[in-house]
């Protein structure tokens, strides 16, 4: 359903009746109006494209005890317009007010528009919006007196209002109250109204901008006349009010009609079948149709949209055509969804194809409004009409509403209006023969996971006949061709939406999910004979075709894999955070990173993978698998060097022919990123003196540079040796050809057949303490050096590059006879990959922001390729996070307001909110999609943070992960021969269309506990602290780490801490008091300490790598684990004793450091208390 | 005070005083008890669904007599419930003070409100 905001505010006084209309000048602008109970009618106004609205009201005017019958409208110069009826003790009149100021809150009377009449009614107001009519501008009022109708004409702002002129004739009898009035746009006008006495209606037609009318036409004869009782609307009754439109082109002359009748038939064919109170009564209303195409000459046979065969009543239509697509869009009240006849929802159909098909019903109202029930205004209950409005794609609905169970209020929407289409969506669009081969010997096969999606748009669940995730069967069947090698015709194996519990009368976009199966044997790469094979992927669903296209591809050089289906998680990179004086692979960490490189790399590649008991694809846990920008780490009670390093893993194969020069290059980005695709000229740079080819006496190869895109550096090169002087002397840009890399340039010997691995390595220093680059690349010398006669001021890499607790990291096969193109993505190419996950933690129990998991990123929109092509989305698998719950996206490059609007434009329902100006909210569950705008990054990414809150039941232990992926366009002209296929939304003739994962990241989000996690927290905040000290004002990333830091601090605050007395440091441990540099904690007296206490039993005692104790863990009485730290012989007999009789524990700590034991009272509950105290 | 015209289809005055639940001495009894004249009303009416009380129909006809009152609408405006709604709340009848006055404004001042100062509403009689 779409998002439903009140437009009146709160109120206690009753409202009804509701009129809007988008400013056609500026979409961002509504008006709106309504009747209310208090002496004039109330204005909204929202200046967000419906997002925000406020409320003003019409002046009062002499002789009017009351306003009512609101209508509203703008001219292009930006002026509001309302019209209300003057209701007095002596008569009616017409009144028309305007409104001029910026925010629409001051509405002044501007005049009485129905001359000497006094006793008018039903008051609508259009305005001729089209640029190109001859009548732009003018301002048309239509309404009933004494029983004819009549029409009032303005020529635009400046004009005055003519004297109104009667439009009925002697055909309508017994009043026409319930009309309307519209333009198409040639300027043609087109007045609606029914003549009661007859039960007719009829239209006529003015050509010269409504100085005159011509003969009316009728439209149809109805069932009922006037006011029609149905159980939902028993005591006021419903109107048959006529909604209109009309679209005029060189080829069309449409004019529609629309309104409410009885359904017709034996027994509800005249106005005393209707069903009063009856919820019984099998005569019911519908909701009728006519249109002419001959501009309002003849008409054709009514017929009902939506004949359902259930007992409900429809009413209140309100009709809207798109005056820049001949699109119609009809919402209106039904009953359906309650049996008891009484509880209504406002719905939405549409058409297209100028009212020839209509659109499957689909709901917009979120919750129930019951007009019958105690608290209502039982004299307007919904009034007479409800209001709609529509231009450029773009609509707007509004109408009474009691969901709240108090006063009527005036609820709207932005409403879909969605063209059905079938869009795949690539997850990978290129497949390596060596990957395929690699996976084929795995377990599974050579069967890529989600390879792709089929997206389809448009419908509600119930029309597909999806009742969630399980009905994936329902789904397109895709063909390959050539579908050599491949498993042919393959059905969905996964389901999900937009709405993760498939409302069934709800649009939203269902995405089918599909594995590619390559068979068990290597002929789909073996069948062509040259590099590369373009493979067609074609289905069709629901009528719909869609086609895209995958490449299959031969390389065989040394390559680097992806994972099966997360691409984003390479199987041939592992990060590494060791402190020193631990052991990975066998090999411990001294104080030469460089030399514990060599000795990894050197003792995995004669492993081929194993080297010291461990296994390269062994499971990674998080707390090795990140890297930080800590460089101290606890180790007992001594704090000791951290350091961060990746490896990659590169596999070749070849009989006898050696592949020389094999380069790895390792980036880091600055957070979690989509932005990652290749570009050699900027974001993946590399020194210009060698690239791309360096000349024959150099002597070296060449060497990455920090990227650059936007004036900022956005990727950083890491290397296996020590980085150069940057202070060094040199000219301009010359430092990278100082560089050394010997461990990442290598000659891959001949393997004699088998594939065998080969390791490198790279120091990721981001934690170092070295000044070594500027904050922003200086202008003509972004690689370096800068001497301080530069003037450049140096910072570390923390301050100066990263800006969250998780960075991406990339490694790029630099192989000269097989470059990486200019856009490749890791699922690209064998030559390109990369580890971006993040671990989140969040705590249990913990409070509010404490269950917040956060994350920096970054993401960069592409350009739109064309006309039809949408913006880029992010694309979010909240995969287990429980549903419902809330996740903000700030993004300070983007108007949050603009990604509504198109996210409203684009989907048939979302889950998104505005936050603020540049913050998205999102509920959680299934899979949620957002416009990317092109926004104002000025070409660098987007810098943005996103949380997810969690709620309250998580527990210690769990694991939640969330998926970003990055959406973007492609094309491509068809393969001969050309199969006659298009999307049809996005499609041209000429070019077939598809969606494709541009980038993506993936956020891992632990439960622990908020004592385990606390100092963690603190340190982060410290560093972190220290690194804004670095980021100017202006900075992309200054809002976005501003923020960061106070949610940070807030979780501070919430697992126990006070952030107010952490400083900026750049170790974090020297910004917690309490804390000393490898020092020992404070040495107060203990008298002077401050004690806390933590009873529990102890689950498990700690030993560290070398096989001594260093601690153990206590189970807390709530079901938290607190871990405690010692390294005395003592405290483990005790704690072992009290471990193995599961005895109830308590551990007196210090203050200020909780982890270190000061007493462990042991208590046996079931006999006399025994008591050991040990220090 | 208006001719006699009651006929057992139409409420009785106190009926009509107590539907409306008039205050004593307020103007709008006095427009009640002027507008009493049912002969110009159409027999249906006294049963049909618009909700407007018989005496304000009359007092609405009387005011335009040239209106079509033929058809199943009976040629009433729908915003006559909304007087209709004013009046019971305010049934002293005097128009409010405006923020504009309208100078061209077609409709004569109503007696009833400008020259009967009845006893001001008292919340116990609220609708």
């Amino acid at each position: 359903m779409a998002n439903n905001v009140r437009l009146s505010g709160a109120q206690t006084g009753h409202r009804s009746e509701s009129d809007i209309r988008f400013n056609y000048s500026n979409l961002q602008q509504l008006v709106g109006g309504c009747n209310s109970t208090t002496a004039t009618n109330e204005q909204f106004y929202s200046p967000d494209g419906g997002v925000t609205w406020t409320q003003s009201n019409l002046p009062t005017v002499t002789g009017d005890n009351r306003q009512g019958d609101p209508a509203v409208d703008w001219t292009s110069d930006g002026t509001a317009w309302a019209l209300a009826v003057g209701i007095g003790t002596t008569g009616n009149v017409v009144r028309a007010f305007k409104s001029t100021d910026i925010i629409h809150q001051v509405w002044t009377f501007d005049a009485t528009i129905s001359g000497t009449q006094t006793n008018v009614d039903k008051p609508i107001l259009w305005v001729d919006h089209c640029p190109t009519s001859p009548y732009r501008d003018n301002l048309y009022a239509l309404w009933w007196n004494n029983g004819p109708t009549y029409v009032a004409r303005r020529a635009g702002p400046s004009g005055a209002w003519q004297a109104p002129q009667q439009v009925s004739g002697s055909e309508t009898t017994g009043g026409s109250d319930g009309g309307d009035i519209k333009t198409n746009t040639f300027g043609d006008v087109f007045a609606f109204w029914p003549s009661e006495g007859t039960k007719k209606l009829y239209v006529a037609k003015s050509t010269n901008g409504g100085a005159n009318f011509g003969t009316p036409v009728e439209i149809a004869t109805t069932n009922a006349s006037f006011l029609v009782p149905l159980p939902a609307q028993a005591n006021r009754q419903v109107l048959i009010y006529i909604s209109g439109g009309a679209y005029r082109t060189s080829t069309k002359d449409m004019v529609y009609a629309i309104w409410m009748d009885l359904a017709g038939g034996s027994g509800c064919n005249s106005s005393g079948n209707a069903p009063g109170t009856n919820v019984a009564s099998t005569c019911k209303t519908r909701i009728w149709f006519s249109r002419s195409i001959d501009g309002g000459a003849h008409w054709s046979t009514p017929t009902k949209i939506n004949d359902q065969s259930s007992l409900n009543d429809q009413f209140h239509p309100r009709l809207v055509v798109d005056e820049t697509s001949g699109d119609l869009a009809l919402v209106y009240y039904d009953t359906v969804s309650d049996p008891g006849r009484k509880k209504t929802d406002v719905w939405l159909q549409y058409s297209t194809d100028d009212g020839a098909t209509w659109s499957a019903p689909s709901k917009i109202t979120t919750a129930q409004t019951d007009e019958t029930s105690a608290g209502a205004d039982a004299g307007n209950q919904y009034g007479d009409y409800i209001g709609m409005t529509g231009y450029a794609g773009q609509y707007f609905t509004c109408w009474t509403d009691r969901r709240n169970g108090g006063a009527e209020e005036i609820w709207g929407a932005s409403i879909p209006l969605v063209q059905r289409a079938v869009t795949f969506q690539l997850h990978r669009d290129h497949f390596g023969q060596d990957e395929i081969d690699a996976a084929r010997s795995q377990p599974g096969g050579a069967v890529i996971k989600t390879a792709f999606w089929v997206a389809v748009d448009g419908f509600t669940a119930r029309e597909l006949g999806l009742t969630g995730p399980g009905s994936f069967a329902a789904g397109p069947t895709v063909s390959f061709l050539p579908s050599t090698g491949l498993v042919n015709n393959i059905a969905p194996t996964s389901l999900d939406s937009t709405d993760p519990t498939f409302a069934p009368d709800q649009l939203q976009r269902f995405r089918f999910g599909y594995d590619m199966n390559f068979g068990p044997d290597d002929s789909a790469f073996t069948s062509f004979s040259g590099s590369t094979e373009t493979v067609i992927l074609t289905t069709s669903f629901q009528s719909m075709p869609a086609q895209s296209q995958v490449t299959l591809m031969k390389q065989p050089d040394p390559f680097i894999l992806q994972g099966a289906s997360t691409w984003w998680l390479s199987s041939d990179i592992r990060l590494i955070q060791i402190a020193q004086g631990d052991t990975q692979f066998g090999v411990t960490m001294g104080a030469d990173p460089f030399q514990f490189l060599r000795d990894v790399t050197a003792a995995l590649e004669a492993g081929q993978g194993i080297a010291g008991g461990q296994s390269f694809d062994d499971g990674t846990d998080e707390d090795t698998e990140v890297i930080t920008v800590a460089p101290l780490a606890r180790r007992g009670l001594s704090l000791v060097s951290v350091y961060n390093f990746a490896l990659a893993r590169v596999h070749y194969q070849a009989a006898s022919q050696p592949a020389n020069n094999v380069r790895l290059f390792f980036r880091l980005l600055a957070a979690s990123s989509t932005a990652s695709d290749f570009h050699a000229d900027s974001t993946y740079s590399r020194d210009p003196a060698t690239y791309p080819v360096a000349p024959s006496n150099f002597g070296q190869h060449t060497i990455p540079t920090p990227g650059v895109a936007g004036g900022q550096y956005v990727t950083l090169p890491c290397f296996g040796a020590a980085r150069q002087d940057p202070t060094q002397s040199g000219v301009a840009n010359s430092l990278p050809q100082l560089q050394q890399d010997p461990l990442n340039d290598r000659n891959l010997p001949a393997t004699g057949g088998p594939l065998k691995d080969f390791y490198y390595g790279s120091f990721l220093d981001i934690n170092q303490s070295a000044p070594v680059l500027p904050q922003s690349p200086p202008a003509g010398n972004a690689n370096g050096p800068w001497p301080p006669s530069s003037g450049v001021a140096l910072e570390t890499l923390s301050q100066a590059f990263i800006r969250g607790a998780h960075q991406c990291l990339m490694a790029e096969v630099a192989f000269d006879p097989d470059p990486i193109a200019a856009g490749t993505q890791p699922f690209n190419s064998d030559k390109f990959a990369q580890r971006n996950i993040a671990w989140s933690y969040v705590a249990n129990p913990g409070v509010n922001l404490s269950r917040n998991a956060l994350e920096t990123f970054e993401v960069r929109p592409t350009d739109s390729k064309g006309p039809g092509d949408t913006p880029d989305e992010l694309m979010i698998d909240w995969t287990n996070v429980p549903a419902g719950q809330i996740a903000e996206i700030f993004l300070p490059a983007v108007n949050a307001q603009d990604v509504l609007i198109t996210a409203s434009r684009l989907y048939g329902s979302h889950r998104l909110s505005f936050v603020d100006t540049n913050t998205i909210g999102c509920v959680t569950g299934g899979i949620s999609f957002i416009p990317l705008p092109a926004g104002t990054g000025n070409g660098a990414n987007f810098a943005g943070l996103l949380s997810i809150a969690l709620p309250p039941g998580i527990k210690k232990g769990e694991l939640y992960t969330v998926i970003v992926r990055q959406l973007t366009n492609d094309s491509a002209e068809p393969s001969p021969p050309p199969p006659k296929l298009t999307s049809p939304v996005e499609g041209t003739r000429d070019l077939i269309r598809w969606r494709k994962v541009r980038g993506a990241f993936q956020i891992n989000i632990p439960v622990s506990t908020k004592e385990l996690l606390l100092e963690r927290e603190e340190i982060l905040l410290s560093i972190f602290r220290w690194i804004a000290l670095s980021i100017p004002i202006g900075d992309r990333w200054y809002r976005v780490f501003k923020r960061y830091l106070e949610f940070i601090a807030i979780r501070v605050v919430e697992m126990g801490g006070d952030p107010s007395r952490i400083l900026p440091s750049p170790d974090g441990y020297g910004g917690i008091p309490g804390h000393k540099h490898h020092q020992h904690p404070n040495p107060k007296c203990e008298h002077e300490r401050e004690r806390r206490e933590f009873t529990g039993k102890i689950s498990g005692i700690v030993y560290d790598h070398f096989g001594d104790f260093d601690g153990f863990i206590l189970e807390l009485r709530d079901g938290d684990d607190r871990r405690f730290y010692s390294r005395e012989s003592e405290i483990e007999n005790i704690a072992r004793f009290a471990w193995v009789e599961r005895i109830v524990t308590t551990v007196v700590v210090d203050h200020e450091n909780r982890e270190r034991p000061l007493h462990l009272i042991l208590t046996r509950s079931s006999s006399a208390p025994r008591r050991n105290n040990s220090e | 005070m208006a001719h006699s015209t009651q006929s057992s289809i139409w409420p009785s005055i106190d009926n009509q005083l107590a539907a409306s639940e008039v205050i004593h001495g307020s103007a709008l009894e006095t427009l009640i008890r002027d507008n009493q004249d049912f002969h110009k009303l159409r027999e249906e009416e006294a049963h049909d669904q618009l909700g407007l009380p018989p005496w304000l129909r009359v007092y609405w006809r009387k005011l335009h007599p040239d209106a079509d009152y033929s058809g199943p609408g009976a040629g009433y405006p729908g915003s006559l419930s909304d007087l209709y709604e004013w009046m019971v709340d305010n049934q002293h009848l005097r128009t409010p003070p405006a923020d504009v006055r309208d100078p061209a404004d077609p409709r004569a001042p109503s007696a009833y409100g400008h020259s009967h100062k009845g006893p001001s509403k008292g919340g116990h009689y609220g609708k």
